[in-house]
């Protein structure tokens, strides 16, 4: 009798307590590049070489960057509110380190990834290969993406985001992010001639005011067949640029103050608009 | 034999099964470069974050009778197809023990992993009946019963022990039965153990282990009393498997792709893990008054632990493999040449950026570790987003379904000179405890109760974004509930009676049964979203049911012939009754008890060495409520705000027919030939009233999605899903076995060729909703979703086809012109599986040993010539978003029935 009791525990020790599993250190540098190179050219000069594919929203295969381009720069705004989806902005570093705030950057769209922001926080520095991937523009704005087809009833192909393979392939985290790297560019209405130069860039404006706040007013109210809203934010002298809000934002149904306001964003274009984009609701500040 | 050989065979079984645990389908990534669920754990399951509840629609029929030719076998032939009798849910089964029924009130249904789960050998003393026989201990609806016999003095003498290897859901099974037999004291005893695993099963990533323990005591007072206690439980923790698409089993080559592991630090971790255990504890007072006359009572007490795991996201990307952005189809449509892009990938005109996207998709794919869940970057993204002070974008919930539930039946069982009459009555009071708790924080270090869809609706101040109104802002850590926390009270009475007599060779028996239910929810948080009518009482909500049932039977010589029928009318399922049950207190609109009218027909018969039953059957059930619930795109495509939304069918109706057969050949002493099959029927009939209701819960949008308008007169009509001439899903209506049985000097081999046809894929009623289908035109890219207008006065083309036969070809609704009136309906045609072949073969010898041990050895090996094609089912998806490149309606989920596998068992009996 004992035998065969001996026998069942015996079957009962092969069990391996499988199912305790701990916290890794598991760091977002598992999910990118190890080791892209080192940068041989800069954000600015292939906008030059693409120039002609971004002020086309070229969409074909002249936009392909077919050799090892590597740029490095530092990224300026991400997912972090869900106002920005599925892209973050990068801007050139300069010689002695800073961020180059007075030329606009570009725009890299990412699919498949849950929140770059936790990959890519503001003052990151990265390296990227662009070799394989495509630089053109989104409304004449520069973006590094891959071709994707729109579904509307007549589908065009456009550059949008790359697919999530491409952080392993072509994107690399060089160090630890530090946020006060990310210096603004102080916008004025004497910058709105420089659409071309000036965009995608972080900047700040002093003295501005949301034209639609009156104290009841949301960023992105709900409503049906809405993606997004467009407010008037107004600069000190009252010349305007629009300000882009997605009703995914998580301060969408936040209500904008109203008075005189310093506010930081993504300043981006579609063709001859100017466009601000919040990167959180902390980027509007009430001044004193 | 002595004892030391069976401890090395013992132990070589051990080894074997070690070996055998290893051999098991794998795929090869060499053959590479050559292609979102869900739910929440009620009902129909979904994309995104919902998952199933493996019980659902993988339920099985277990009616078995071994009198009857064609229920003995039925269950068990049919299984690796999992047969359903009839087609009927498992809910119109019982399962009673001792004569009291334990199945969930909640949901019907009775879950055999979670009760009995490995106690095969324990509860083999069973009855099993079909609706209108004779019943001593219960009264059936249309699916039957079991009765299983749990006292302790019915258990054979002796101990049993017993080993098997197989390659199934677990790898190891060893069991140990003992029982005393009743001694001269009116005492007897039995016990069993049995224990249950394997580190990975069959399918990929999935594990088990359970233990279960069953202990009975009888005592035998005199001849007019006995009593008798069993207790018993089934802890279980096992690792599930999901469904997937073609294109997701394509690129993993391989049918047995399991969407819910993945790596974690080179170490598998499935994300779908169940931890179970239903304690029981069941009492049962036998009075024999005299020779005639029988009381049972049976008292049973069980407390249901249930929890299963489910990864969510909060604010971030679905960890989901099968997310539909993760498959090389969405990044064009592999469905159309519309647009000049073409259907095949190698001809995308001029752009071979989409190529490069497709194929880098697709290596993806073709790694294992590509293809699963990436636990490791969910970490690495909650770490690096604990910079933020944020809440956690990933995190492991544990969804739970307990309960404690006390449940009695009597019953006076009379036996008069050719008349038996029975009386008795069912109660059952069950408190289900439903919430959710945190299971892991996968490396965030924060967390609050927010429902983080209704974020961007309504703002982190606002009300509507709490779960818990009375606790706002709650931070939760590992263990803590939230989210959802409420109870469901079903309290059932019943009383029944059957009256049989047998007069010469004919023989009746009616029955009757009367019952009441009461079905009350409980909110225990008071949602934002619905803050006046979430938490408290519901209100019962009350019904009254009752039916019977009649058989006439004439038995002459080896012939038995029996025509029955029978009317039953019963309450709605709990589960079913309320419109958004993790959310608010309200009933579903037109909540009201279902109807059942069935009868049947057979002809039991012998001709000598030849024997069988024909059975010919037809049901109709009507007014009937369903529920599913599924994420769905939302209204106005409003971006990223997909919402979890509940859809009850009301007034649901199913009509149910077939012919069943069972023929036995005996050939010679030795060799049998056995086939037994059905041929059926189960379809819905007509339209069912639909109300949506989604927990985001804004009344102007809960509104607007139950809203079907007229696209011709602009008027609203009741909203209806479009469902007429669906069938059941997920069960062969057509299954057939043919099969030979031999015998000799203890040996006995047995080989079956089981075919199995239509078997469908289960419709979604979201997608056939009336208004879904008018939506034309109005969403970009809506293609061939359209309404209908009929004009009597318009010229007829010849040979074109008319206005009707086009929305019959594609579903959709015909309206009259001008006046706008619904001439006619179609549903959207629901796949069809195809048919096939599986053999079985099973070798067995029994060894009669020394002093009365008997050893028994059976191998079994199933599906012998690896039919990895079979579909045992599957579910479209619920998602109508035209405006996308992957197309929802061409990628069902499906479940594809095991490979070849086997079952080694050994049993000792001494």
């Amino acid at each position: 009798m004992k035998k065969y009791i001996f026998m069942l525990c015996a079957s009962l020790a092969c069990t391996a307590c499988i199912h305790n599993f701990d916290a890794e250190m598991a760091s977002a540098a598992q999910m990118t590049a190890e080791n892209v190179g080192e940068p041989n050219t800069t954000i600015a000069k292939v906008r030059e070489m693409y120039k002609t594919q971004i002020a086309n929203n070229t969409n074909d295969e002249t936009a392909k960057v077919n050799d090892d381009l590597i740029i490095e720069g530092i990224v300026t705004g991400n997912d972090l509110s869900g106002n920005i989806y599925q892209s973050i902005y990068v801007q050139d570093v300069n010689n002695d380190g800073t961020i180059d705030s007075d030329n606009g950057g570009i725009q890299v769209c990412i699919k498949g990834v849950g929140s770059l922001a936790s990959v890519f926080p503001a003052g990151q520095k990265i390296r990227m290969n662009l070799k394989g991937l495509y630089v053109s523009g989104y409304g004449k704005m520069p973006r590094i993406g891959q071709p994707y087809i729109t579904t509307s009833s007549s589908p065009s192909v456009r550059i949008g985001p790359m697919a999530q393979t491409h952080l392993k392939q072509n994107i690399q985290l060089v160090g630890t992010h530090h946020a006060n790297i990310v210096t603004p560019h102080e916008f004025t209405s004497a910058d709105m001639d420089k659409i071309d130069k000036l965009t995608p860039l972080f900047v700040v404006m002093h003295g501005c005011k949301i034209k639609e706040a009156d104290g009841k007013a949301t960023y992105a109210p709900t409503e049906t067949g809405v993606y997004s809203v467009q407010r008037t934010l107004q600069l000190a002298d009252g010349k305007t640029v629009v300000m882009y809000n997605s009703c995914s934002a998580s301060f969408a149904s936040d209500v904008m103050p109203t008075g005189k306001l310093t506010v930081y964003g993504i300043m981006t274009r579609y063709s001859s608009t100017w466009q601000l984009i919040l990167r959180s609701v902390d980027d509007v500040v009430i001044e004193k | 034999m002595s004892y030391k050989s069976i401890i090395v065979a013992g132990c070589m079984l051990l080894v074997a099964s070690g070996a055998w645990a290893q051999d098991k389908p794998k795929t090869t990534n060499t053959q590479l470069e050559d292609d979102a669920k869900q739910a929440n754990a009620t009902f129909i399951f979904d994309e995104a974050q919902l998952g199933e509840d493996d019980d659902a629609a993988k339920a099985t029929t277990l009616v078995s009778n071994q009198n009857d030719p064609y229920l003995k076998e039925v269950g068990y032939t049919f299984s690796a197809m999992r047969f359903k009798l009839r087609a009927y849910d498992s809910q119109y089964s019982g399962n009673y023990f001792n004569g009291v029924k334990l199945n969930n009130i909640e949901n019907g249904r009775f879950s055999f992993s979670g009760m009995t789960g490995g106690l095969n050998d324990v509860v083999r003393n069973q009855e099993g009946l079909m609706p209108f026989d004779r019943n001593d201990w219960g009264y059936v609806t249309m699916g039957g019963g079991t009765n299983t016999n749990l006292r302790a003095s019915t258990y054979r003498a002796g101990h049993k022990i017993g080993l098997a290897a197989t390659n199934r859901n677990y790898i190891l099974r060893a069991q140990y039965t003992y029982a005393s037999g009743l001694n001269k004291n009116g005492w007897a005893f039995v016990a069993g153990l049995a224990y249950r695993w394997g580190k990975e099963g069959a399918i990929e990533g999935t594990f088990y282990n359970s233990f279960s323990a069953m202990f009975g005591v009888e005592k035998v007072f005199n001849e007019k009393h006995r009593l008798s206690l069993n207790l018993w439980a089934a802890p279980t923790e096992r690792g599930q498997q999901g469904a997937a698409t073609e294109e997701a089993y394509w690129l993993a080559n391989n049918h047995y792709y399991n969407p819910y592991w993945g790596y974690q630090n080179g170490k598998m971790r499935n994300s779908r893990v169940v931890t179970e255990c239903s304690p029981t504890a069941l009492m049962t007072w036998d009075f024999t008054p005299n020779k005639k006359s029988k009381l049972t009572t049976t008292a049973a007490f069980s407390y249901v632990m249930y929890g299963s795991t489910a990864l969510s996201y909060n604010n971030a990307y679905n960890p989901l493999p099968t997310y539909y952005k993760n498959f090389p189809s969405s990044v064009v449509n592999m469905y159309s040449d519309g647009s000049g892009l073409g259907n095949n990938p190698e001809t995308w005109n001029g752009y071979p950026g989409l190529m490069d996207q497709y194929n880098e998709l697709r290596a993806m794919w073709g790694t294992s570790a590509g293809r699963q869940v990436k636990w490791d970057d969910l970490y690495a993204q909650n770490l690096a987003n604990n910079q933020y002070g944020k809440d956690a974008l990933y995190y492991q919930e544990e969804r739970h379904n307990d309960q404690l539930a006390f449940r009695l039946s009597s019953v006076w069982s009379q036996d008069f000179k050719d008349q038996h009459l029975n009386v008795g009555i069912h109660l059952n009071t069950t408190k289900g405890m439903h919430y959710k708790t945190m299971k892991d924080m996968l490396g965030a270090s924060q967390f609050h109760d927010y429902d983080s869809y209704s974020v961007s609706e309504y703002g982190y101040g606002s009300r509507q974004v709490q779960n818990d109104l009375d606790n706002p802002d709650r931070s939760i850590k590992k263990g803590d509930i939230f989210g959802y926390n409420y109870n469901i009270f079903v309290n059932k009475a019943q009383a029944f009676t059957n009256y049989s007599v047998v007069k010469g060779g004919f023989a009746a028996v009616i029955s009757a049964d009367i019952e009441g239910t009461t079905i009350e929810r409980e909110g225990l948080m008071r949602n934002g979203r619905a803050a006046d009518f979430s938490k408290g009482l519901s209100g019962k909500a009350m019904f009254l049911g009752g039916g019977g049932k009649l058989q006439l039977s004439y038995t002459v010589g080896n012939h038995r012939f029996a025509i029955a029928g029978g009317y039953e009318s019963q309450a709605p399922i709990a589960y079913n009754a309320f419109v958004a049950s993790r959310i608010q207190n309200n009933f579903v609109n037109n909540l009201k008890n279902e109807q059942i009218l069935t009868a049947q027909a057979s002809w039991q018969w012998r001709f000598g060495p030849v024997s069988g039953k024909f059975t010919g059957f037809i049901t109709r059930n009507w007014d009937v409520t369903q529920q599913s619930v599924a994420y769905l795109d939302p209204i106005g495509n409003v971006a990223g705000s997909d919402r979890f939304s509940y859809l009850t069918m009301t007034g649901v109706e199913k009509r149910f027919w077939g012919v069943e057969g069972a023929v036995t050949i005996k050939i010679t002493d030795n060799l049998k030939f056995n086939a037994i099959g059905t041929y059926g029927d189960a379809k819905y009939h007509g339209n069912p009233l639909a109300q949506l209701a989604y927990e985001g819960d804004n009344p102007t949008t809960t509104a607007a999605m139950n809203v079907w308008q007229n696209p011709v007169n602009g008027q609203s009509q009741p909203l209806r899903v479009i469902y007429h001439g669906m069938r059941v899903g997920s069960t062969p209506l057509t299954a057939v076995s043919l099969g030979l049985d031999y015998n000799i000097n203890g040996w006995y081999f047995e080989v079956k060729a089981n075919y199995y046809d239509r078997v469908y894929i289960d419709a979604s009623p979201y997608t056939r909703l009336g208004s879904v289908l008018d939506a034309n035109g109005s969403e970009a890219g809506r293609e061939n979703v359209d309404y209908f207008v009929y004009d009597k006065d318009a010229v007829v083309i010849a040979g074109a086809p008319s206005v009707f036969e086009q929305a019959e070809a594609q579903g959709g609704n015909v309206y009259e012109k001008g006046t706008g009136n619904l001439l006619a309906s179609y549903a959207p045609s629901q796949e069809k599986a195809k048919g096939g072949w599986m053999l079985d073969f099973s070798i067995g010898h029994q060894f009669r040993l020394n002093r009365g041990k008997v050893l028994n050895v059976n191998l079994q090996v199933n599906n012998f010539t690896n039919n990895t094609n079979m579909k045992t089912g599957g579910y479209e998806q619920n998602r109508t978003k035209e405006n996308s490149p992957y197309k929802f309606k061409n990628n069902s989920f499906y479940w594809y029935a095991n490979s070849i596998n086997a079952f080694l068992n050994v049993n000792l009996r001494f």
